[in-house]
């Protein structure tokens, strides 16, 4: 107590009220603090989660009960009743057996602890003994004698604890005499309800049950107590290997995504709203047995985003539409976060994460929409241009420009380089002029000048030569039967007489609109005959025409000319303004007075031809064309090959309002590249030079998916996809089938043959089919499947068949082209195919000749007009079958040279199996196989029939290879 | 006396009434083509020629008669959720490929039914069908095979030819429901037990395709449901 | 005979060796006692006994230097506690900062860290301010404002050495441009005045690789070395330095008269 005369400073009520006041303030302070750093969103949404799984089970729960056997239960309780029964009337026996069990199981534990402590003993008293002896002590002979002792104490004891537990198991024999039926029918009850105990344990962990639980529940994740143990905790996975590139560094992933996306690897939420929406095809991504298992793959591998946070807007969520963007804004108070290295992918651009470890392939099995977006790539020559990894060492996309007068005139080249889509809207040809920068009035003055240079370069000192007069005249008519049936609409399409836009196969080559108006027709004589005599890495094929044939094709082609109002011609020549562009373009490289020396030695056409191998130089032509003087010059565009990884930051945004991401930003600089410019004061030299391609918005998306797929990032060699030898021999021959479009034509590993449309759309106009119909008529009608060719065929065949085709299906109007593969090239087809079907590469034994004679007479019995009447369809050798070749089969004579024995057996014994909808028909049905043959050849054994069949057929035809 | 006569004879007719099932009434009409009649084709048979020229083969696909008459136009009644199911027969409907033609050209079967395929033209036959909903189909039928059964499970439009014979061709209506028929040559044709409403009654013809009209169908009773197919462009 | 009289349990204990060996008076409830209590405790005997009434003028001083300490002994405690949870490694201190803003329990140390060292900046002016405007740096307290300005620095190097640790671009950069002004150091410096002289023949001394700015950065840029240096400088170096000359700041106050004594 103060001494009583003494003051207070202050006042003590005072200091009392704004001490309670001041600690009042701060221990709410204390509590918002602790409260606000503790309420996480994340605990909110596993609530949720919680709660819809718990509604989920109980549902099931449910169900379980109403499935339970009611009938089975009653029993079982009955049962059970008597059994109970049975047992309390032999409680006293069981009791005092009971006590015997009890010292049975004393003993049995007494006489195992005795056993394994004389074993020590027994391993110490022997290590002392070895000692001893080796140290050659007197001492050995005692110690061995205590060993001795030890050791027939030691077989004491285990005799003693086996006869234990034999009286131990004995005893409880007798016990289960006396509760065992008790125990199986309690087990049966459980079984009948151990789905619904499963379900309610499952139940318990979500929804805790009782006031207890409810309370702990709530405990457990108080503020400062979760650390003991949450029920809502932070899911984390550290995908193995998996590393993040910041700046210089990596360190690795830690994807916590799982924390609120908790339905994400479980079935059963495939309706439920998000986060907790069960991810599309588990097998392939998520579950434990798919390629891509959660536990080892993580979420950001595929999704990027920022792995580490667990809040909806760090994680750099990106919306895939405007929709979702507004519904985010509203729900989650959505915004773009800025300076995020690496935001979320968009759902609609996901697939390109999958280029990263499925590198070195041609197609990545899934990513459909990737796949069509590098098709597209390769097609429009982007790597022309841009310097792409996994692009390296193609050809230029576009035909050679050295010899263009033996094929059109300056006149059509001008007007076509102003604007292919004004000549051939469906050109892949880009357009450079008239775009958003440079439409002007003075810009097209000035841009018809450069025009007029870059043709003027082009036809100067083209390459001698030429192509002759036509030998003929052809008909346009037949030419036309002839271009829709021979098979050129596999690659090639012609708008006029397309109902529907054609695919991207049939977009392989060039749409042959307009063609007569723009190559001379002794050009598309020779071109069709020999393609390589003009352009010798075309991908073009012969089709081994004959002169006619060719000259009909031709007259056909001549009549396709150019759209109404299209005329070819140069710009007006302006020589001022030539003078100026000339002048500026040697200004930028020598002095003053040179350019006047330079100037007056120039004659108008020197002028002409000087700007435009300057224009030709800065528009990049020679990234697609082969140009004279330009032959190895490096293409002009950014390097693409990390642009999926470059800062958003770095992407010249300029003054256009575009939402700053990297796809918006690649997809606007798609839809109009010039656009960037807008509001800049540029030179002409300064402008931006990218062509505007003609894709549609669904093909933009495509190509920016792949774009976004080229990224610094690799994957560790643990996660890449490796491939074995045999996907090595696939992935080789998937780049030449690619390479020619063997698709456009063939079904081949379940894509392609697209020609099998114009096939059908013919059958509709001219044997007036139905429509419905057309499809399925038409695949007897089409150029065959292969994917099955390595299993079909021989590979010595397959090797020359390549090299130089013949016919083979006679009802076939469409022709194997020669495409002039190198003996590599063919090899590799070989590999693949063979790999393919895994079947033997490159030789195998054929079945020993001479085949029994009573098998060979079964055999003609077999293909005897009375039985199969095979050769009613089939050709042998130079017999021909009745009727119109339409109706034919192929030879048979063939058969020993081309086709592999145990193909010929698996095809007479099904070949609606190996080829739906062919038109040999099923002579062995299926579903009554051991009927379906005759019952009096060989017995009525249809293998054998075959088996015979098979012989017979390799008799045919010249003697075999290697026989 | 006379009161109890009537009465009973009132009784009977109720009784006879009674026993009569629902009410039902039929569609009759006759289906005829607008244009002018093709001229006749002949089909130039190529191949066995000895057995497939025994029969003329005109082309069956638009067959007008002299009174412009349409035949083998299927004639159903489409969404009828009250129609009973087509009976599925006792012995099994059968197509002959006799002398390398289909007969009949357009037959309908009811779903779930087997039809028996026969061949005793002594030749190899095959037959191919193009289905839309049930699984295709293409069989050899040898010489020494001369009936052969295919199962159709589910209602159906099915294109049927012969690969062995490319100028064979005939169709196969796999009905879902009773109230399907095909007209005859003269272009008429009948459907009975067609319970009263008002339904859209549909015409097919192979080559000049599907057209519908209105139908309204009284309790008992005929209605009449003439159509005209427009000329074909 | 009576019987002694039982002792509570709490006398035997107050009697007991371990207690006298803790509390070495009574409670304050005299003078002598309170006198003792502050006397003889290690962490209140920095501060008089008895204050002079003149020392309790809030509004002349503000209690700017008292929330200065305040707040200094805050960023102590919330510094160590984030020392658990920080590594000031290239790699790992911007993930490592993020994740105490978001999943670390109490994570909020972070926030507190840094609003209090703004605070903290801001009361060390006030204080400065006030010490000026009351005159407080007249004779004899020449010497005090001197420790203060000590202080003041001290501080300031705190927030600048703290800055870099989030390792952001903000951080990184602030510190590219602060610590570029060490290479304009007299002699010191190798783009300063008199570096240039420094020179035997063409080699010279004081290069980009061993100046006033290298010693500072453990580098020629802000990178991981400078992290380093800066995480040691402020958790360890600077607070020692701090804490003595406070110690120092705070003797000085009682020596020269107490606080806002008369002049």
């Amino acid at each position: 107590m103060p001494a009583k005369n003494e003051e207070y400073a202050r006042s003590l009520p005072l200091l009392n009220k704004v001490f309670a006041w001041s600690s009042l303030g701060l221990l709410a302070g204390t509590v918002w603090m602790v409260w606000d750093d503790y309420y996480r969103p994340w605990k909110r949404v596993q609530r949720e989660f919680h709660a819809l799984t718990a509604k989920k089970t109980e549902t099931a729960i449910q169900q379980a009960e109403q499935a339970v056997d009611q009938n089975a239960l009653k029993q079982i309780q009955e049962d059970l009743k008597a059994a109970q029964a049975q047992a309390d009337q032999r409680k006293r026996e069981h009791d005092a057996l009971r006590e015997k069990l009890d010292r049975a199981d004393v003993l049995v534990f007494t006489t195992d602890t005795h056993y394994k402590n004389t074993k020590s003993i027994y391993d110490a008293t022997r290590f002392e003994y070895e000692e001893l002896s080796h140290q050659n002590s007197a001492r050995a002979a005692e110690q061995q004698e205590k060993l001795r002792k030890v050791e027939s104490l030691l077989a004491e004891y285990k005799l003693a604890n086996e006869k234990a537990l034999a009286t131990q198991a004995e005893l409880k024999k007798q016990e289960e005499a006396i509760l065992g039926a008790e125990k199986v029918l309690e087990k049966k009850r459980a079984d009948l309800f151990a789905g619904v105990e499963r379900l309610q344990k499952k139940l318990a962990a979500v929804e805790p049950q009782g006031f207890l639980m409810k309370s702990f529940e709530v405990m457990r994740n108080a503020p400062l107590v979760d650390f003991m143990a949450p029920s809502l905790k932070i899911q984390q996975v550290v995908p193995n290997g998996q590393n993040k590139d910041i700046n210089f560094l990596t360190i690795p992933r830690v994807d916590r995504c799982q924390t609120c996306h908790l339905g994400t690897d479980q079935t059963g939420y495939e309706n439920d709203p998000q986060p907790f929406t069960t991810h599309p095809r588990q097998e392939l991504f998520l579950a434990g047995k798919s390629p891509h298992p959660v536990d080892k793959m993580g979420c950001t591998i595929c999704h990027r985003g920022l792995d580490r946070a667990t809040d909806f807007f760090d994680a750099a969520h990106w919306p895939d539409s405007s929709e979702q963007q507004a519904k985010w804004t509203k729900t989650y108070d959505w915004a773009p976060k800025a300076h995020e290295s690496s935001p979320m992918l968009p759902k609609r651009f996901v697939e390109a994460s999958c280029l990263a470890c499925h590198s070195g392939v041609v197609h990545i099995s899934g990513a459909a929409k990737w796949n069509k977006g590098r098709d597209l790539v390769e097609r429009v020559g982007c790597y022309g241009c841009h310097k792409m990894r996994g692009f390296e060492g193609l050809r230029k996309a576009g035909p050679p420009l050295t010899r263009l007068i033996w094929k059109t005139s300056p006149d059509w080249a001008a007007k076509w380089v102003e604007n292919p889509v004004a000549f051939r809207p469906a050109t892949w040809m880009p357009r450079f002029f008239g775009l958003a920068n440079n439409s002007s009035p003075e810009e097209v003055a000035r841009t018809r000048e450069e025009i007029r240079g870059i043709v003027a370069y082009l036809f100067e000192k083209p390459e001698p030569g030429g192509f002759p007069r036509l030998p003929g005249k052809g008909d346009p008519g037949k030419g036309e039967k002839l271009i829709t049936s021979v098979g050129c609409l596999g690659c090639h399409a012609i708008a006029r007489l397309e109902k529907t836009p054609p695919t991207l196969r049939r977009r392989f080559g060039p749409n042959l609109d307009g063609i007569g108006s723009k190559a001379k027709p002794e050009w598309i004589y020779a071109w069709v005959k020999e393609p390589k005599n003009y352009f010798p890495e075309t991908r073009m094929p012969n089709l081994r025409l004959t002169d006619q044939e060719a000259l009909d094709i031709t007259a056909y082609l001549t009549t396709l000319k150019a759209p109404e109002g299209w005329e070819p011609g140069e710009a007006a020549p302006n020589p001022p303004l030539l003078d100026r562009l000339v002048e500026q373009q040697l200004r930028a490289r020598m002095t003053a007075e040179e350019v006047q020396a330079k100037m007056a030695s120039f004659s108008e056409h020197d002028k002409e031809v000087y700007l435009g191998q300057r224009m030709i130089t800065r528009y990049g032509c020679f990234g697609c064309h082969l140009i004279r003087g330009f032959e190895t010059t490096p293409p002009i565009g950014t390097e693409l090959s990390e642009e999926g990884s470059k800062e958003v930051d770095r992407f010249d945004f300029g003054y256009v309002k575009i939402p700053e991401t990297r796809h918006d930003w690649i997809t606007q600089k798609l839809e109009n590249p010039r656009i960037f410019d807008q509001g800049k004061v540029k030179t002409s030299d300064e402008k931006l030079k990218m062509p505007l391609f003609n894709f549609t918005p669904e093909e933009r998306e495509m190509v920016v998916t792949v774009v976004l797929s080229f990224v610094k990032e690799k994957p560790p060699l643990s996660s890449t996809y490796l491939l074995d030898a045999r996907h090595k021999a696939l992935e080789a021959g998937r780049r030449l089938v690619q390479e020619h479009n063997c698709q456009g034509c063939h079904l081949l590993e379940g894509e392609g043959q697209e020609i099998r449309a114009t096939i059908a759309r013919k059958m509709v106009e001219e044997e007036g089919i139905g429509e419905e119909d057309a499809d399925s008529r038409a695949v007897a009608f089409s150029p065959p499947f292969i994917t099955g060719e390595g299993a079909r065929v021989r590979s010595d065949w397959l090797f020359h068949f390549l090299k130089g085709p013949t016919p083979i299906r006679p009802w076939l109007a469409a022709r194997m082209p020669t495409f002039g593969f190198t003996d590599e090239e063919a090899d590799t087809l070989l590999r693949y195919f063979t790999a393919l079907s895994e079947s033997p590469f490159p030789f195998e034994t054929p079945p020993p000749q001479p085949f029994p004679p009573g098998e060979m007479a079964a055999a003609k019995t077999l293909t005897s007009k009375d039985y199969f009447n095979c050769f009613s369809c089939h050709q042998q050798g130079a017999k021909k079958p009745e009727g119109d070749p339409s109706g034919w089969a192929p030879d048979l004579a063939l058969a020993n040279s081309r086709l592999r024995p145990d193909w010929i057996v698996d095809w007479i014994k099904d070949p609606q199996k190996l080829y739906p909808g062919t038109k040999m028909p099923t002579f062995f049905d299926p579903a009554s196989f051991d009927t379906s043959g005759p019952d009096d050849v060989l017995g009525g054994d249809e293998n054998l029939q075959i088996k015979a069949l098979r012989d017979y057929l390799l008799t045919l035809g010249s003697a075999r290879m290697g026989s | 006396m006379k009161r109890i006569a009537s009465l009973v004879v009132a009784g009977c007719a109720c009784a006879a009434l009674g026993m009569v099932p629902a009410r039902a009434g039929s569609i009759v009409g006759k289906v005829t083509y607008a244009g002018p009649a093709p001229a006749p084709k002949t089909i130039t048979v190529t191949k066995d020629k000895d057995v497939c020229s025994r029969e003329p083969h005109p082309d069956e696909t638009l067959v007008v008669a002299a009174d412009k008459g349409l035949a083998n136009v299927v004639v159903y009644i489409k969404d009828a959720p009250a129609a009973p199911k087509m009976a599925i027969p006792a012995k099994n409907p059968e197509l002959d490929q006799r002398s390398c033609k289909f007969h009949p050209h357009v037959q309908i079967i009811p779903a779930g039914s087997t039809m028996d395929v026969l061949n005793n033209d002594g030749i190899l036959h095959n037959i191919h069908t193009y289905p839309k909903n049930n699984t295709p189909v293409n069989q050899a039928q040898p010489k020494f095979k001369t009936r052969m059964s295919l199962k159709f499970d589910k209602p159906d439009t099915v294109k049927l030819t012969c690969d062995v014979h490319t100028w064979m061709n005939g169709w196969l209506i796999v009905a879902p429901h009773a109230w399907y028929t095909v007209s005859g040559p003269d272009g008429t044709f009948k459907l009975d037990n067609v319970a009263p409403g008002t339904y859209t009654l549909s015409y097919w013809q192979e080559t000049l395709g599907s057209q519908t009209a209105q139908v309204t169908v009284p309790a008992t009773g005929e209605a009449k449901a003439d159509f005209a197919y427009p000329a074909k462009k | 005979m009576a019987e002694a009289p039982k002792k509570s349990l709490f006398a035997l204990l107050r009697e007991s060796q371990v207690w006298n060996s803790i509390f070495r008076h009574g409670p304050p409830d005299n003078t002598r006692n309170r006198s003792l209590a502050v006397l003889t405790n290690v962490f209140l005997h920095l501060h008089p006994v008895k204050v002079r009434k003149s020392g309790l003028r809030l509004k002349y001083t503000w209690c700017a230097g008292g929330t200065t300490f305040f707040l200094f002994l805050v960023e102590t405690v919330t510094g160590l506690l984030l020392m658990f949870y920080y590594r000031p490694t290239s790699e790992y201190a911007f993930s490592d900062i993020l994740d105490l803003r978001s999943q670390v329990p109490l994570g909020i140390m972070r926030e507190i860290h840094r609003w209090g060292a703004h605070a903290m900046v801001i009361a060390v002016w006030l204080h400065m301010l006030r010490v000026f405007m009351t005159g407080s740096y007249k004779p004899p307290r020449e010497f005090n404002w001197n420790i203060g300005v000590l202080l003041l620095v001290l501080t300031l190097l705190l927030s600048f050495t703290g800055y870099l640790l989030p390792w952001d671009q903000l951080a990184m950069w602030a510190v590219t441009v602060g610590s570029n002004m060490a290479r304009a150091t007299p002699f010191l410096g190798n783009e300063g005045p008199g570096a240039a002289l420094l020179k035997v023949g063409d080699i010279s001394l004081v290069h980009a690789g061993d100046d006033a700015r290298f010693a500072l950065l453990a580098g020629r840029f802000v990178g991981s070395g400078a992290l380093l240096r800066f995480y040691v400088l402020h958790c360890v170096g600077i607070p020692l330095v701090a804490a003595v000359l406070m110690a120092v700041h705070f003797w000085r106050v009682r020596k020269d008269g107490g606080i806002s004594g008369p002049l």
